[in-house]
Order: structure tokens, then C-alpha cells, then sequence
């Protein structure tokens, strides 16, 4: 519909060079309604109503915008007409007539063909067009595409003239339609002409003629979608000419009575003053129509307040029930977040979120047994009892809620043990083996056994609450190990001891269910820290411990390039696009290393081990070619930042330097010497960047200074200028030759 | 001659020297930045006070429609433009410049034709074109290929605006290939509930990249703003802006002043559009005249060169009745 586009430019169109943020955050972290939601809608009110539940990221629930505005009743339109035409027409060519932007010359030429009696298109060959109904339509169908060369143009185009006029629907053409209307007999085309008149006249420069037409003509159509459809465009003619009190009116109208256009009216729906409310309740004629506009109204301003006033007028109105889910939905949605660090803050903020007013407004009309819907109404009733720390009420109305659920669905019953579990771990201080035992079969339904399927029903907040809930009542019983395996705390495992009684857990035998269950829930194995030992072990230099773990992580993960690489200039990319002849695991790095240590011990050819070892350890650090070899589940570190926790084991060049001086000490001439200095020249450098850059919060960028005076640099330059590895560096390294002033 | 024994001439010649070397002040100009031009009598007299040889018109924004660059809200003349240089500005959504799909020549050349057509259509000549995009580092290569590109299709002047953060990573987020740059001086923190900060202006978060001014490689202009807004906040959350409210916009029958800028919705109630829950938060966030001064001074001294043309944003009836001061944008401009 033409006014909605309109009116979404004048509504949402903020200044950009004035706006930087976005209010609505975008899709792209957004997780899904139950990230903070654990009371799905969908169980209890209309489809009708979906785009006006609550979502805290976009105006309109799951659509975001309504962009419907073209192809909203296209189903229904092929339908109705191909039941009209009951076979003269093929439903899939009554389709492609209605609807294909090809078909302009097939229609034309049909037109024609009944005008003239000239021949048919091709394709409709054998079309009886003396047939009435057959006629009929290719009469409407020719002055519907007249109208759709305006209504549906693109307001899009790189053409400013066609951007920015409109065109607009000759009189001529409505003038010619109105006749046809005046003159039809069969009340199917006749209500249909009816219609292009309206929508004619919208897309005209003559407006007024919206309103005059349908108020001469409206008390004998039927009250169809075509009429509400009608209906709208009237309040939009009274939006523009800024007759907001009676377009709003209208809208609540198309909004109470038309459930297909309930996201068109509600988002057209726009008061700007309180006079202009006023002036459209003043307007409502019946208890229903002031009960929609308070729907509607709800929508933007207070559910709480237009569900009383609903209530006051008709309580059985099916609008209060998508009322009620917003009012939970924006309670719920307030609560998560939030960050708690205990228990009594989470129950005091809980009870602090619904207030004994907010309580009291939900819970007497759920008792007062006037709704239409107690299922919905006893359910939020419980819902809310549990937030204000009233968990037996909380038992009762979910009791009352299923006895009253009038058609029990799948989904339904979902709910109802959703939230029972919910008022059940609330009211838990202290967790041992009975509570465990009583807790298991509900906890292993919601994490293992619901589907994730549909996204529908609202399960992962309480999934992640439920886990912290728990964690946080085992951290009170010193329970550390059920308090990590509920919780993944990235600091857990940075206390080595802690390692050991996660290890001792996993290897535990005869686990109870609930053991068995947290176990299973949670992200790490018994493997993974097998291989995070491993991997430290090797940080440390202890070998035989590194292969020992690595051996029992039995992990797969290959190393992108040569760890033994020593190379001038640093190229990750360049050491991982070589050809290598073996590939290393984390396992078969450690191996070899372990070799050459043996080596070296025995002195065996101490120059070239010591500095592929010392390669090997320069690599495995985060200026190295081997990251992989720290990627992992507990260490966990990406290829930018790394946490303060892994800096000293990553930043680290102690290692590597040790061996290279190894090598220095052990080397047989000037070349092998150089090339050692210069290694260690590297790893000042790293030293350097890490202390300044890498781990500096501050940092961001280029660094301010790229190279120091490096001692390695300075030995280099001062005692083997002579040596062809000198040269070498001069023409590799910038910042050597740089240094060295050429 | 010998100077020493004519202290009086020393004294002329120095005279003349410091008039000599006394550059004007840079220009005053303006964004004008509504969809349809049509200028009132406030307006008028505030591009006459200030001999305004220059405007600059939001012409459209490209933004992708179903994966497509298109203008939108282009701008419809009402009444022909005064008789001064008018600078199309077109607003580039970053998003244009991210999409794989954009051809940059295509849409240099479609920009260039839309601007021709607009001009054409209203007896419009112009020298210059101003682009306003918000690139990113993910987008920069493909912004300053669209640069380029624009370069080959029109022989007009090309300027852009550059927000702070471009400033100081000039390094990373790199420079446009244009004739200069307009430092847009506003706009520099979040928009939050919190009262004590202020989204369009913040001299903390802004001395944070006036060292870096001196060292940015492109001719440097500046656009100062005049706007307010407010921020419509519930429980602590930001669910609207008010574009345009000021002081001014808040009846107190509605709200009660919370002290400074804050205002706490009394009722529920719809005003303006918006719709208010008793208990809501609107912020005034509003920019006046000592703002705009400390601002200028703080540029000034730290600005390479000195800007040509000092832009206000926007020239808009009630941001210039607020302000409501004949010598405010003189006062501004001298400061440089």
C-alpha cells in the first residue's frame, strides 16, 4: 500500500548524517527471542496478532518491517476469482493473468478481443470470450493493470522525474470503472469494481473522491477484506489532510475487524497529539471498536493500561490476549539483561521487576474468570507469581492454567513444564543427590530432548539461566567442579589444581544421572583437557609430560606450516602455502622436539637441534607460523588478542631464545653465529611488541615505534658485517637495513 | 636606509605587515539538509546576514533496495535556490559501499546523472559535489574506488565529509582522493540514557583526536552543529530519538524537570508523535553558543591550515531561532 511507504519516509526517515547509532540493533548478533524470553506468545494469542508481539530488536515481531504490501492477498485474490471462474480459466492461467508483470500484452490483447471481437493471444486460444464470467474478468483485469501501472511502480529509480512524481490514475479511467460498477449485476464483479474505483481514486490526484465514494457506496458492499482494504485507504486520505483523529478511528476499524490487515493498520495508526486519541475514542461507536483502538494504542504506549480499559469494555477480547504476552514479554525481556552475582540480588531484582501493583492487576482478572482466554491469563498469572517470590500461587494458577487450556497443544503443555521448572529451581537454596534426583528427568527434557527444530517455542534463556541458577548455588557449597560444569568459567583451568578435579570427575565411574547429564552438557571433554596440559607442558619445556597428554588428547589438528622454519622476515601466510614434506599434529611437533632435546643433551650436532628447536618454540608462540599449536577449546585464543590470562605462555620468547643461544654457543663459524644473533634479535623485537602493543588494553593499530636498537641488531652490525647471512638480512629486513643505515 | 635611526618607520612597516599577513576569516556556510528545498524568512535572512556565497544541499541518500544502490528522499525544489553556489551533498549508506554486488562505475555515473538531472530539472549549476559515507576499514577499498570513479565522471570539484576516527587512523582507514575534506565536528559519542553524557558533542572523547588534525594530509573544512535532539529512554533504554526537540519541545504540564536535561514523563500520553509511558526519559541533548565556540578554539589551534568555509549543520528555522544570536556564526568563523 502506497500510504505505508509513504508514511514509513515520513515516520522513520531520522536525518542520516545525523544519526550514527542505530536503535534497532541489527540481525547480525542478535540470538533469537529466547535469548531473553522464556514465555512464547505463539501458545496463546491469534496468528493474527504475530508481527505486534513483543520483540525488544525490531518493530514488528519476526518481520521486522511489513513488506507485504504487494503480495499480501495474492493467494486469496487467485483464489476467490479462480472459484468465480470454476474452470473456464486454468487456476494456474487466472495466476498468471492476476499476477505475472508479463502478462500486460496477453491482457491487452484479450481486452481487445472482447472489445472488437479480434483474434486471442496464443496462449488463450481456445478462451470462450463470449462467456460472461470469462468477459467479466478480462474487462476488470484490463482497468486493474491500468491502475497498478501507479500503484505499483517502484518509487526506486535512478530517473529523478520518475522518483519523485508519482503517476497518477486518469479520471477518465475511474470515471469509466465507476460506470461498469453502476452498471454491474453480478455482486462478485460488481464488489470487485467496487474496489477499483477505491483504489483508483487513491492513486489520482483526486483523493476526495475516496471518501465521498465509499460513504455514498460502502452500506452495499459487504464487509470483506476488500472492504477493509477499501476502508484503509480512506484513513489514509484523512491521514494526509491531517485528520488524525478519524484516520486513526478507521484504522482501528481495519484493525479489529480485518486480522489479514492488522500490521497495516497498526503501523499506519498514528496519533500525534492526545486530542487526537481522545477525538478517535469519540468516534468509536461501540464497546468493540473503543476496545480496538485501546489495542492498538497498546501496541505503542502500555499494554497494562489498554488491557484494563479493554477490560472494562469487553472482557472476552481476544486483543487482550496479545496485550498480556507483550506485558510479560517486556517484563522478562527487562530482567535478562541484567548481570547478577547472587542469588539474593537475582530474587531481589525478580521481585523488584513486578511490582504487588503489577502482580495484582494480572492475578485478580485471572480469578475473576471474565477473560475469554484463562488459559493465557492463569498461565501469566503463575509466571509473574514466581518473579514476586510467591512460588506456591506460582503451583496453583499453573494448575488452574491447564485444567482451563481449552485446546492442548504440544506446545502448550511445553510451556506450562517450562515455567513449573522455572518456579521449582527458584524456590532451591541448596542442591544435593535427593534434589538432583528430582531435577534430572525436567533438566535432561530441556537440554537434550527438546527440539531445537523450530525456533518457536522460547527454551534457551531457561536453558542458560537454569545452568547459572545452578552453578551459582554449588559455587556457595564450594562445589567448584559442579559449579564449572553448569557454567563454563574461562578462568576455571588457569588453576592447574582445578584441572586435576575436573579430570578426576570425568574419569569417575558409576556417575549418577545427574552427573551424567552435566557431563554431557557440558563443552569440554575429558580429551580436551588432556590436551591443554599438553600443550602448557610443551610452553614449559616439559616434553616427555607434552607427549604423555598430547598422546592421550589423541588430537587431530595439523600445524599450517614448517615449525622448524627460521626464516628472515616472518611470513605466516608465506610458511603455510609452501610444500611441506611432513605435516605436523600438535602430538608429532612435540615428538620431534623431544628428539632433538636428546640430542642436544648428548651433544650430538648441538648447533643445528638447538636451532630448530628454538625455531620449533618461536613458532608455537603467537609470533609464530604454528598457532594451531595453542588453538583450543580451554586456551582458546584467536589469531588478534590475546587474553591477559595466555599472555606470558604465548607472548613468551624465553624458550626459543634459550636454544638459540644454545646454538650461538655451540655454532662453527661467523655465518651460523649471525644468524643466531639475529634470531634472538626477533625475539627482543616480540618481547618488545608484546609489552607495548599486544599487551596494551590502550592499543589499537599501527605501533608508534616499529624497531629498536636491538642487541641482536647492534652484535650483527658490529661483528658480522662481513658474513653473507649479514647481507642477507641487509636486503630481507627494512628495519635491520634501517638500523644498519643503508 | 637605515631603519635603527627611524623607529617610527619600524613601527609602519610592522603595521603593515601584520594587516598584510591578516587573513580573512574562513566562510560561513550551512547543510541543508530537508527533502524539499523551500526556505522561510529566518532562514533567507540568516544566509543574507552572514554572506553566505555557498550552500550545501542534501541532494539524496543511495541505499541498497533489495541488494540495489538507488537514491531515496531525493530532494524536490519548491521555490528555485538563492543565487549562490549550491554543493549537491549525497549521502552514501556505508552499506552500499560493503555490498559485493554494488558496481562502483555504475553507481559513480548513475550519481553523477541523478545530480545532472536534478540540476537540469531546477535551473541548477554547480561546481562541486560533496559525498557523505561513513566508510568503514571493510569498505574503505571499495569507497575510495568509488572515488575514483566519480572523479572520471564529472569535472566538478570533489570534497568529503570525514568523521574523527578517519582522522586519526588516516593510515588505516585511508584518504580520499578529493579536492578536500570536511571534518564533521559532532556526532562523537553513543547515544545513551545517561544524563551526563552528550552524543553530539563531548570535548573529552573529541580531544582524543585533535592531536591527530595536524597530520591529516587532506585540506581540512569544518561543520560545526546547531542541532538538538532528545533521547527517548525506558528503564533505562534508548527507544527513540526526538529529531529536532529542544528545551523548548518539553511541556512541562507533561514532564517534570529531573535537573539539567532530563525529563520524566508524568502520565501517559501521546505529544508530537511520540508516545510517552509515565515514568519515560527524554534527554535534551542540545549544543549552545560557549559549545560551539569551545569547539572552534579547540580546532583552531590544533587544525593544520586554516578551513575555508565553516559549515553549520543545518540551516532549519527552529535550530536558528534557538540559537537566536545575529553574531554567532561572525563570532565562529573569526575564531579561526
Amino acid at each position: 500500500m502506497k500510504t505505508s511507504l509513504k508514511k514509513l519516509l515520513v515516520l522513520f526517515s531520522f536525518s542520516i548524517l545525523l544519526t550514527t547509532s542505530v536503535i534497532f540493533a541489527c540481525a547480525d548478533w542478535y540470538m533469537g527471542y529466547d535469548s531473553d524470553s522464556s514465555f512464547t506468545p505463539e501458545v496463546f494469542a491469534d496468528e493474527s496478532y504475530s508481527p505486534l508481539f513483543y520483540s525488544s530488536q525490531e518493530p514488528f515481531y519476526r518481520v521486522n518491517y511489513d513488506t507485504e504490501h504487494r503480495s499480501r492477498f495474492n493467494n486469496d485474490i487467485t483464489a476467490d476469482w479462480s472459484a468465480y471462474l470454476n474452470g473456464k480459466i486454468s487456476t494456474e492461467d487466472v495466476k498468471y493473468l492476476l499476477l505475472d508483470e508479463n502478462a500486460n500484452a496477453d491482457i491487452d490483447l484479450l481486452f481487445k478481443a472482447v472489445q472488437a471481437k479480434k483474434g486471442l493471444p496464443a496462449r488463450f486460444a481456445s478462451l470462450n470470450i463470449a462467456d460472461d464470467k470469462v468477459k467479466s474478468f478480462i474487462n476488470f483485469l484490463h482497468f486493474a493493470k491500468v491502475i497498478e501501472a501507479c500503484s505499483m511502480r517502484s518509487p526506486y529509480s535512478w530517473d529523478y522525474e520518475e522518483s519523485t512524481t508519482p503517476p497518477q490514475v486518469a479520471q477518465k479511467t475511474i470515471d469509466e470503472i465507476t460506470k461498469l460498477y453502476s452498471l454491474a449485476k453480478d455482486p462478485f464483479i460488481k464488489n470487485r469494481l467496487w474496489f477499483q474505483v477505491m483504489k483508483g481514486s487513491f492513486y489520482s490526484g483526486n483523493t476526495k473522491n475516496v471518501i465521498d465514494f465509499f460513504d455514498k457506496t460502502k452500506s452495499s458492499e459487504p464487509e470483506n477484506v476488500l472492504y477493509y482494504r477499501a476502508l484503509s485507504y480512506v484513513a489514509g486520505v484523512h491521514y494526509s489532510q491531517k485528520r488524525y483523529g478519524m484516520s486513526n478511528y478507521l484504522y482501528s476499524v481495519v484493525f479489529d475487524k480485518c486480522p489479514e490487515l492488522r500490521i497495516v493498520a497498526t503501523y499506519n495508526f498514528h496519533p500525534i497529539e492526545n486530542s487526537d486519541y481522545q477525538e478517535s475514542l469519540a468516534l468509536a461507536k461501540t464497546p468493540e471498536e473503543k476496545a480496538a483502538l485501546w489495542a492498538i494504542l497498546g501496541f505503542y504506549l502500555d499494554p497494562k493500561q489498554s488491557i484494563q480499559e479493554i477490560y472494562k469494555l469487553n472482557p472476552k477480547s481476544a486483543h487482550i490476549d496479545y496485550l498480556l504476552t507483550r506485558f510479560v514479554n517486556i517484563k522478562e525481556v527487562d530482567l535478562s539483561e541484567d548481570q547478577y552475582t547472587s542469588l539474593a540480588q537475582y530474587r531481589a531484582a525478580m521481585k523488584k521487576l513486578v511490582t504487588a501493583e503489577d502482580l495484582q492487576f494480572v492475578t485478580s482478572i485471572a480469578k475473576d474468570n471474565k477473560i475469554g482466554n484463562p488459559f493465557l491469563w492463569n498461565t501469566a498469572a503463575g509466571y509473574l507469581s514466581i518473579y514476586a517470590g510467591k512460588n506456591d500461587d506460582a503451583t496453583q494458577f499453573f494448575d488452574k492454567a491447564l485444567k482451563a487450556n481449552a485446546s492442548p497443544s504440544e506446545m502448550s503443555n511445553q510451556q506450562i513444564r517450562l515455567l513449573r521448572l522455572i518456579n521449582t529451581l527458584t524456590t532451591i537454596n541448596k542442591l544435593d543427590s535427593k534434589i538432583e534426583g528430582k531435577l534430572v528427568a525436567d533438566l535432561t527434557w530441556l537440554y537434550n530432548e527438546l527440539s531445537d527444530d523450530d525456533d518457536t517455542f522460547r527454551k534457551n534463556n531457561v536453558r542458560r539461566w537454569s545452568k547459572k541458577y545452578l552453578s551459582s548455588i554449588y559455587k556457595s557449597q564450594q562445589n567448584v567442579v559442579m559449579a564449572e560444569l553448569l557454567d563454563r568459567n574461562d578462568k576455571f583451568y588457569i588453576t592447574p589444581s582445578n584441572v586435576e578435579l575436573m579430570k578426576t570427575f570425568f574419569m569417575k565411574s558409576g556417575k549418577t544421572p545427574w552427573e551424567e547429564m552435566v557431563a554431557k552438557n557440558y563443552s569440554l571433554t575429558l580429551m580436551d583437557l588432556y590436551e591443554y596440559q599438553g600443550v602448557v607442558s610443551a610452553y614449559n619445556g616439559e616434553l616427555d609430560k607434552a607427549i604423555t597428554l598430547l598422546t592421550a588428547a589423541n588430537g587431530k589438528a595439523e600445524l599450517l606450516g614448517n615449525p622448524f622454519n627460521g626464516k628472515i622476515k616472518d611470513c605466516h601466510d608465506c610458511d603455510h602455502a609452501a610444500v611441506q614434506k611432513t605435516k605436523y599434529t600438535k602430538l608429532t611437533l612435540v615428538q620431534k622436539m623431544k628428539e632433538m632435546q636428546d640430542h642436544v643433551i648428548k651433544g650430538e650436532d648441538v648447533y643445528n637441534n638447538s636451532l630448530l628447536l628454538a625455531n620449533a618454540y618461536y613458532n608455537m608462540s603467537y609470533f609464530g607460523n604454528a598457532r594451531v599449536f595453542y588453538y583450543g577449546e580451554i586456551i582458546d585464543q584467536g589469531s588478534n588478542y590475546i587474553k591477559k590470562d595466555f599472555q606470558s605462555m604465548l607472548f613468551s620468547c624465553s624458550k626459543a631464545k634459550e636454544f638459540y643461544q644454545k646454538a650461538f654457543d655451540a655454532a662453527a663459524n661467523d655465518e651460523q653465529k649471525a644468524k643466531c644473533v639475529y634470531m634472538m634479535a626477533k625475539c627482543e623485537r616480540n618481547e618488545f611488541y608484546a609489552r607495548e602493543y599486544h599487551g596494551n588494553d590502550e592499543f589499537y593499530g599501527e605501533p608508534d615505534v616499529a624497531f629498536l636498537a636491538w642487541d641482536g641488531f647492534r652484535k650483527l652490525k658490529s661483528n658480522y658485517a662481513h658474513t653473507k647471512y649479514y647481507k642477507d638480512v641487509i636486503n630481507e629486513c627494512g628495519y635491520f637495513g634501517k638500523y644498519a643505515g643503508n | 636606509m637605515n631603519l635603527w635611526k627611524f623607529p617610527g618607520a619600524i613601527y609602519v612597516l610592522l603595521l603593515l605587515s601584520t594587516a598584510c599577513t591578516k587573513e580573512a576569516p574562513p566562510l560561513t556556510s550551512f547543510y541543508y539538509w530537508k527533502t524539499t528545498f523551500e526556505l522561510n524568512d529566518t532562514e533567507v535572512a540568516t544566509l543574507k546576514q552572514n554572506s553566505v556565497s555557498k550552500l550545501y544541499v542534501r541532494y539524496f541518500d543511495v541505499t541498497l533496495i533489495k541488494g540495489a544502490p538507488f537514491p531515496v528522499r531525493p530532494i524536490v525544489f519548491n521555490e528555485p535556490p538563492p543565487a549562490i553556489e549550491i554543493v549537491p551533498v549525497i549521502y552514501v549508506r556505508n552499506q552500499v559501499m560493503l555490498s559485493p554486488t554494488v558496481g562502483v562505475p555504475d553507481l559513480a555515473k548513475n550519481i553523477v546523472d541523478y545530480i545532472d538531472q536534478i540540476n537540469a530539472k531546477n535551473n541548477v549549476s554547480i561546481e562541486e559535489i560533496q559525498i557523505d559515507c561513513d566508510w568503514t576499514l571493510k569498505s574503505k577499498d571499495v569507497f575510495l574506488r568509488f572515488i575514483d570513479a566519480l572523479k572520471q565522471q564529472t569535472k566538478h570539484r570533489l570534497s568529503a565529509t570525514i568523521r574523527l576516527h578517519q582522522v586519526k587512523y588516516f593510515e588505516t582507514t585511508g584518504v580520499p582522493d578529493v579536492d578536500y575534506g570536511v571534518l564533521m565536528y559532532y556526532n562523537m559519542g553513543h547515544i545513551n540514557a545517561d544524563d551526563s553524557s552528550n552524543s553530539i558533542y563531548d570535548r573529552k572523547t573529541a580531544k582524543r583526536y585533535l592531536a591527530s588534525l595536524k597530520n591529516y594530509p587532506l585540506r581540512l573544512d569544518v561543520a560545526l552543529p546547531l542541532f538538538s535532539w532528545g533521547i527517548h529512554s525506558r528503564d533505562g533504554k534508548v527507544i527513540g530519538l526526538l529529531n529536532q526537540w529542544s528545551h523548548e519541545s518539553i511541556d512541562s504540564t507533561k514532564f517534570n524537570n529531573q535537573g539539567g536535561d532530563l525529563y520524566v514523563a508524568k502520565d501517559n500520553f501521546i505529544t508530537l508523535g511520540n508516545f510517552f509511558r509515565k515514568g519515560d526519559f527524554v534527554k535534551i541533548e542540545a549544543i549552545d553558543k560557549d559549545q560551539i565556540s569551545e569547539m572552534a578554539d579547540d580546532i583552531a589551534r590544533s587544525i593544520a591550515k586554516k578551513p575555508q568555509t565553516v559549515i553549520f549543520y543545518d540551516l532549519d528555522e527552529p535550530q536558528l531561532t534557538y540559537h537566536d544570536d545575529e553574531d554567532l556564526f561572525e563570532e565562529i568563523t573569526r575564531t579561526f
